[in-house]
């Protein structure tokens, strides 16, 4: 299966916000075209009550359906916006960095166990190291808490704050 | 004046010759909130303001002692001639003062302020794709509202229930209280209710619409947002929905104030007080005067369950119009989105996007989705707030 880039995937979306477009076009072209002119008749006459822009459950799903078109419409509008601001940012599309590939030669001596969870270290590079095993590995760590992902060498595991602490507090 | 008709008068200026049947009725609601608050925990910061509200209403409605005039505010000559707040001001009770808040919508704006100040719109901006999600979820606001006008609703009362799907508390009120300020106490309860069994409604219609091949699906992590984009967005955001939406400018403008007090790295000091004791303040005083309204005469009634099971769809179908587009997003991007984080375009933050996190790893141990979820869940608090101005625009 071919892989689809991130530019086409964002291609495809904008792809399927100019096909809606073009329905709402079509749409208020044809025979069928009532939403804009309640929309023109609500405006128009501030006077008249709500109970007389709704005149049946047709009026009623002509409303429902522009409502969606319009909610659609504005976040389109702002993904689009993000997607060039972070273009123009200069780091849209860029992932986060990922973990340094091998542990330094220079590794401490490891502990005994064999299994035992050291907390992660700040190596004088800045980068974060944790030594599982006996073999000391670059991590990266990044905070939702109270959930986190921690990626050892280039594998991202799921950590969950509470279900530690509520370990911790057991043992 | 002799003993007995001291005795009298003391009985007929107690609250007890003032309780009805709908009076003891409503005191029991007001308990059970009460109970799901404390006990099981459902939305207790805002629950038990409601119930707690609800119940001193309840108990005090006679004369001077009443602490809500029901018919200052939504009475036949408040509708014809408009709220006297003079009249509100000299001889209101405790909650008809707090309630101004609410009738003027500066609670809700200033919510959405604290909940602007709260949120980060990292993931969003680092998946610009899941704000329509976010935008797919509305979809129960608008099939509510058709349902409520086939139950024969005005339109501003469809408007107002249909609003519940949005799952946003803040913006319900912020509706309600101008097109169908009478419904306001069952749509609060319900919208708040419902927000907080979001765990019980969702996961039965994120399985039902997802296959677990879909729901294993492990995402890519998402990429760093920059600080100038944080900053850029609050701005933008308000400018853009602002000149499109005039009407939702009170909502979505406090939201990004307070997002922007948030990111902008500068004011520290008031976004802590936005994020606490402002946030804190106000909900105090929104959850009293909301639950305050709950009059039995006003609230028992056939409506109030309609409200309420209208309520339920509404949910339903915003958790299934998220699901059902991020189908269509996994397809459309060859199998990299997984469909559960679209359940979490209703704007209940952060409880949906636990709901997408728990489902997702029920079905992959390894899988992590609450990140990717909170992308939607928060374009869905944009999204309601969207779609409550245009209902606000045209019903208005």
């Amino acid at each position: 299966m071919p892989t689809v880039t991130s530019l086409e995937s964002q291609f495809s979306f904008f792809a399927f916000g100019a096909f809606f477009a073009a329905c709402l076009f079509v749409y208020c072209g044809e025979e069928i075209y009532m939403p804009f002119m309640f929309l023109a008749a609500a405006a128009e006459s501030a006077e008249s009550s709500a109970e007389e822009i709704i005149r049946g459950p047709v009026d009623a799903l002509g409303y429902s359906g522009l409502g969606v078109l319009i909610v659609f419409a504005v976040l389109l509008v702002l993904m689009v916006f993000i997607t060039v601001m972070s273009k123009l940012v200069g780091l849209g599309g860029k992932k986060a960095p990922a973990a340094p590939a091998a542990a330094p030669a220079k590794a401490p001596a490891a502990p005994a166990s064999p299994a035992a969870k050291q907390p992660a270290e700040k190596a004088e590079d800045g980068a974060m190291y944790v030594t599982l095993g006996g073999k000391r590995h670059a991590v990266t760590v990044e905070e939702k808490l109270p959930r986190f992902s921690v990626t050892v060498n280039g594998k991202t595991h799921a950590v969950d704050v509470e279900e530690c602490e509520k370990e911790e507090a057991e043992q | 004046m002799n003993f007995l008709e001291v005795l009298k008068k003391l009985w007929e200026g107690s609250g007890f010759s003032g309780l009805g049947w709908q009076s003891y009725v409503m005191i029991a609601i007001a308990c059970v909130l009460l109970y799901l608050g404390i006990v099981k925990k459902f939305e207790p910061l805002l629950l038990i303001g409601i119930a707690f509200g609800m119940l001193v209403s309840n108990l005090s409605l006679v004369g001077d002692n009443a602490l809500y005039h029901a018919d200052w505010w939504v009475g036949k000559e408040a509708v014809a001639n408009g709220i006297n707040y003079g009249e509100v001001m000299r001889h209101g009770g405790f909650v008809d003062i707090l309630y101004i808040g609410v009738k003027t919508g500066i609670y809700p704006s200033l919510i959405f302020m604290g909940v602007g100040a709260m949120t980060d719109f990292g993931p969003m901006i680092a998946n610009a794709k899941s704000m329509l999600l976010g935008a797919a979820a509305q979809l129960g606001v608008y099939v509510a509202f058709f349902l409520a006008i086939l139950l024969g609703f005005s339109g501003s009362e469809a408007a107002s229930i249909g609003i519940i799907g949005g799952a946003d508390g803040p913006t319900a009120i912020w509706l309600t209280k101008s097109l169908a300020p009478h419904l306001l106490a069952p749509i609060a309860v319900a919208a708040y209710s419902y927000m907080a069994l979001i765990p019980m409604i969702q996961p039965p219609i994120m399985r039902l619409f997802t296959t677990k091949k879909e729901r294993s699906v492990k995402m890519e992590q998402l990429r760093t947002v920059t600080k100038t984009e944080k900053i850029i967005f609050p701005i933008a955001v308000t400018v853009i929905t602002c000149l499109i939406l005039p009407s939702v400018a009170s909502l979505l403008g406090c939201l990004m104030f307070g997002n922007l007090l948030r990111e902008c790295g500068v004011t520290e000091r008031l976004s802590d007080t936005v994020q606490n004791a402002l946030m804190n303040i106000v909900t105090i005083f929104l959850s009293i005067s909301v639950g305050a309204t709950a009059v039995g005469e006003n609230f028992l009634q056939l409506q109030t369950l309609e409200i309420i099971g209208l309520g339920l769809l509404a949910f339903c179908f915003a958790t299934a119009g998220g699901v059902i587009f991020g189908k269509i997003m996994y397809y459309a991007t060859g199998g990299k989105i997984n469909p559960l984080i679209g359940s979490a375009g209703v704007s209940a933050v952060p409880m949906a996007a636990r709901v997408s996190q728990i489902e997702g790893s029920k079905a992959n141990p390894s899988n992590f989705l609450l990140m990717h979820a909170m992308g939607p869940n928060v374009s869905g608090v944009i999204g309601s707030a969207v779609a409550a101005g245009f209902l606000m625009a045209v019903f208005k």
